[in-house]
C-alpha cells in the first residue's frame, strides 16, 4: 500500500527543552493509526508539528510527497484537523463555517451540499445551522468542527481527542464515518485515551513515552502489549 | 473537482462575515436602548452644530492662515516621532489586527505570513485615507504647498514604517523596545542640536533596520489575545446587553512586565496574592472609577476653596476604605469553596489595597504642594494618613471577614469617625493630628482584643 503520511526522525525542543526526539513512522492509503500514550507523552505536540501550528527541530515531514518545509501550501491541501477544543470563528454561523472549509478546500458544490445534509442530520446540527459559536455547547462545537474536517475529499484526516465531549449518538455516527472515509481511501491519524476505541477503529498503533516512539505496530500487537500490561 | 479559493477571497469573505457580525450585533443594540425622539431630537442638535462648526472653521481659517510656517521646519522630525511612538506602543500593542479568526484561517490552507501582509495593507490604505481627510487639507491652510507636500509625503512613508516596527517590536523583550525608544529620543535631541539630518536618518535607518531584518518567534498567543479583545468588546454593545464575544483582557505595560516573571512561587501567601490580582483586575471597572473619583476629591475641590480639604480628605478615605472592603467581601466568590488561610489571605489583599490607596497619597501630597503648605506639616499629615489608613483598613478587612463567616463582632465606629475628625482638623493645623496615634493605637489594642474575644 502506498505511503501517505511519512514523518522521519521529527525533533521538537519548547523552550530549549526536547518535547519530542527522532519520530519515524508512516501511515499507509485506507489506514487508520492511533497515536497513544500517557498525558505529556508529547502525542498532542506532534499532532500540532504535523499540522504545521509548531515549528519543528530535525526531520523531515510529507503527505502525498508534499515535504512540509518544501512545499507547505501544498502540504496543507492535503489534511484536515479536528482539534481536541474546538477552534471556531466568532464571525460566521455554523453553516458558514461549512462554507469557509468547501472554498478553502474547493469542494464541489454538489457534494458540499450533500454532504451538509448528510452530516448535520447525522450529528443533529440541522436547526442550529444560523448560529454563532457563543449560543452553541461545547458538544455543537466539537460537532461543527468535526463536520468541517470532514467536508473536503483530502488524504489526511488528524483527529485529536476525537470523541472527548459527543454524545453517544454523534461518537457512533463519528465512528461510522471515519470507517466509511478509511474505505474511500483516507488515511486517519488519531490520538485517544479510550484504548477500547484503538481496538475498534485503528489498523496500527504508535505509543510515545516521553517524546519517543516506545513502540509501533499492528493493533493487535498493542492487545497484546497491553494485555501483558495489565 | 472545484478550484480552492485564493486566500485574499477567503479572507475579503470573512472580513465582511465579521461586518455583518458587529453590524446586527450594534443593530439589535440600538433597536433595544435607543428612543426614535432622542434620535430625532440628537439629530437636529448635531447638524445645529455642524453649523457652528462651519462658522468657527470659517474664522479659525483667516487666524491660522500661513500660521504653519512655525512647524514646518521640523517635518523632518516625524520619521523620529513615529519610531519612538511605535516602540512605545510595541508594550501593549501589535498594531496589527491579527486575530483568532486569521490565526485559524491559517490552520487551513492559507498562508499566515499572507494574511499578515493583507492587514497590513489595509490599515495603511485606511491610513492614507486618512491623511488625505484630515492631514492633507489643514496642512495646505496652514502652510506653503512645498512645506505641506514634505510634511504629508513623510506621514505617508511613517506610518507603515513604524507599523511594521511595532509589530516586530511586539514579540520582542522590553529591553528592545526599551532599546529603540532611547536610541530615537536621543537622535531627534541631536536633531535640535543641527547634526547634519541625513546622517540621523543613517542612524535610525540601522536601527529600524536590525529590527525589522530581525528573525524570531512571533508572539501569537498574547497577539490574539489582545486583538480578540479589541476587535470583539464592542463597547455599546457590551454595556447594554452584558454579554461579550470575548472574555474582556486588559493589557497594559505592567501585565506584560508580570507576565515575564520567571520562576515559580508557592507561599501561600503569594499564590492568595495572585488570585486576589486576577481578581481586581476582573472588577477593574470599580477600581478605575474609584480611584480616580477619590484622587479628584483631594484635588479639584481644594483647589477653588482650600478648607474643604479638612472635608474631602476624610471623604475620599472612607469612600475608598468601603470600596476595597466591599471588593474583599467577595472572598467567597473569588476563593471557590476552599479552605483558606484567613490570615494569609486578608494579608496579601490588605498589601494590594495599600499600593491602591498610594494615589491618593500622591493626590494630598500634590494638593498641600499647590495650596503652599510647609513640608513639616505636610510630612505630620501623611504620617497621620498612613497610620490611620495601615490600621483603620485592617480593620475593616477584618469586620468584612467575620460578617463573610457570620460571625458577631463589636463596631466601635465612634473611634473611626474620631479619628477622621482629627485627621481633617490636622489639616487646618498640624497640632490636632497628635491625637490621632492616641486614638489609633488604642484602635489597634481594641482590634486584638475582638479577635481573642
Amino acid at each position: 500500500m502506498e505511503v501517505v503520511l511519512d514523518v522521519n526522525n521529527c525533533s521538537v525542543d519548547i523552550q530549549k527543552e526536547r518535547i519530542l526526539q527522532d519520530i519515524s513512522f508512516h501511515v499507509k492509503r485506507n489506514e487508520i493509526m492511533a497515536l497513544v500514550g500517557h498525558n505529556g507523552a508529547g502525542k498532542s505536540t506532534l499532532m500540532k508539528t504535523m499540522i504545521g501550528s509548531r515549528e519543528k527541530n530535525g526531520g523531515t515531514l510529507s503527505i502525498a510527497g508534499h515535504d512540509q518545509d518544501k512545499h507547505y501550501k501544498a502540504y496543507k491541501r492535503h489534511f484536515t484537523y479536528i482539534p481536541e477544543e474546538p477552534l471556531l470563528f466568532n464571525e460566521l454561523t455554523v453553516y458558514h463555517h461549512f462554507k469557509l472549509y468547501q472554498k478553502s478546500y474547493g469542494v464541489p458544490e454538489d457534494l458540499f451540499i450533500s454532504r451538509v445534509q448528510t452530516y448535520t442530520e447525522g450529528f443533529e446540527l440541522k436547526e442550529k445551522l444560523d448560529e454563532y459559536p457563543e449560543a452553541l455547547s461545547k458538544g455543537m462545537r466539537q460537532k461543527v468542527q468535526t463536520i468541517c474536517a470532514l467536508l473536503p475529499d483530502v488524504p489526511v484526516l488528524f483527529i485529536d481527542e476525537p470523541f472527548m465531549g459527543l454524545d453517544v449518538y454523534a461518537g457512533r455516527f463519528l465512528e461510522e464515518e471515519l470507517v466509511r472515509k478509511k474505505t474511500e481511501g483516507a488515511s486517519i491519524v488519531l490520538t485517544t485515551h479510550q484504548l477500547d476505541k484503538v481496538s475498534e477503529l485503528a489498523d496500527r498503533y504508535v505509543m510515545l513515552v516521553e517524546g519517543k516512539v516506545s513502540s509501533s505496530g499492528d493493533v493487535s500487537e498493542f492487545h497484546e502489549l497491553e494485555r501483558r500490561s495489565t | 473537482m472545484m478550484e480552492p479559493r485564493t486566500t485574499y477571497s477567503v479572507y475579503t469573505w470573512l472580513r465582511k462575515k465579521r461586518w455583518k457580525k458587529k453590524f446586527d450585533l450594534y443593530q439589535q443594540t440600538y433597536n433595544m436602548v435607543v428612543d426614535p425622539v432622542m434620535v430625532f431630537y440628537s439629530g437636529l442638535f448635531v447638524i445645529f452644530c455642524l453649523f457652528i462648526g462651519y462658522d468657527w472653521l470659517q474664522q479659525l481659517i483667516t487666524v491660522l492662515d500661513g500660521r504653519g510656517g512655525i512647524i514646518a521646519p521640523y517635518a523632518l522630525l516625524l520619521p523620529f516621532l513615529a519610531v519612538i511612538s511605535a516602540a512605545i506602543t510595541s508594550f501593549t500593542d501589535p498594531g496589527i489586527r491579527f486575530t483568532s479568526s486569521e490565526l485559524q484561517l491559517s490552520f487551513l490552507p492559507h498562508s499566515r505570513k499572507r494574511l499578515v501582509t493583507y492587514l497590513f495593507l489595509e490599515k495603511y490604505v485606511l491610513q492614507i485615507l486618512i491623511i488625505i481627510v484630515i492631514p492633507l487639507p489643514v496642512a495646505f491652510v496652514l502652510m506653503s504647498w512645498e512645506s505641506a507636500v514634505l510634511w504629508v509625503s513623510l506621514l505617508f512613508l511613517s506610518y507603515p514604517l513604524s507599523l511594521w516596527l511595532q509589530w516586530k517590536l511586539f514579540s520582542l523583550p522590553s529591553t528592545h523596545k526599551l532599546t529603540v525608544v532611547l536610541f530615537s529620543a536621543i537622535l531627534s535631541s541631536l536633531f535640535f542640536l543641527d547634526y547634519p539630518v541625513l546622517l540621523l536618518y543613517l542612524g535610525l535607518s540601522i536601527v529600524i533596520l536590525m529590527f525589522l531584518m530581525r528573525k524570531g518567534d512571533v508572539d501569537w498567543g498574547r497577539i490574539i489575545d489582545i486583538n480578540d479583545a479589541r476587535v470583539w468588546n464592542m463597547w455599546l454593545v457590551g454595556y447594554f446587553t452584558e454579554v461579550n464575544i470575548k472574555p474582556p483582557k486588559r493589557f497594559g505595560i505592567t501585565q506584560s512586565i508580570w507576565k515575564k516573571k520567571k520562576g515559580r512561587h508557592y507561599s501561600v501567601q503569594h499564590l492568595y496574592g495572585r488570585i486576589w490580582t486576577g481578581y481586581l483586575q476582573k472588577s477593574a471597572d470599580v477600581i478605575w472609577k474609584t480611584i480616580p473619583t477619590v484622587c479628584l476629591i483631594i484635588l479639584v475641590i481644594p483647589m477653588r476653596v482650600d478648607w474643604m480639604l479638612m472635608l474631602t480628605l476624610p471623604i475620599a478615605i472612607v469612600v475608598y476604605h468601603e470600596v476595597a472592603g466591599g471588593l474583599f467581601s467577595d472572598v467567597e466568590t473569588v476563593f471557590h469553596s476552599m479552605p483558606i488561610e484567613e490570615e494569609s489571605c486578608k494579608t496579601s489583599y490588605m498589601i494590594l489595597a495599600y499600593i491602591g490607596f498610594s494615589p491618593v497619597i500622591i493626590s494630598f501630597f500634590s494638593i498641600q504642594l499647590i495650596l503652599g503648605e510647609s513640608f513639616v506639616a505636610i510630612g505630620m499629615q501623611l504620617i497621620a494618613i498612613i497610620l490611620f489608613v495601615y490600621v483603620d483598613l485592617a480593620q475593616v478587612i477584618n469586620e468584612r471577614m467575620m460578617m463573610v463567616q457570620k460571625e458577631n463582632f463589636y463596631r466601635e465606629e465612634w473611634r473611626r469617625v474620631a479619628s477622621l475628625i482629627l485627621l481633617g482638623a490636622g489639616v487646618y493645623h498640624p497640632l490636632f493630628l497628635l491625637g490621632v496615634p492616641l486614638v489609633v493605637f488604642k484602635q489597634g489594642r481594641s482590634i486584638r482584643k475582638e479577635l481573642i474575644s
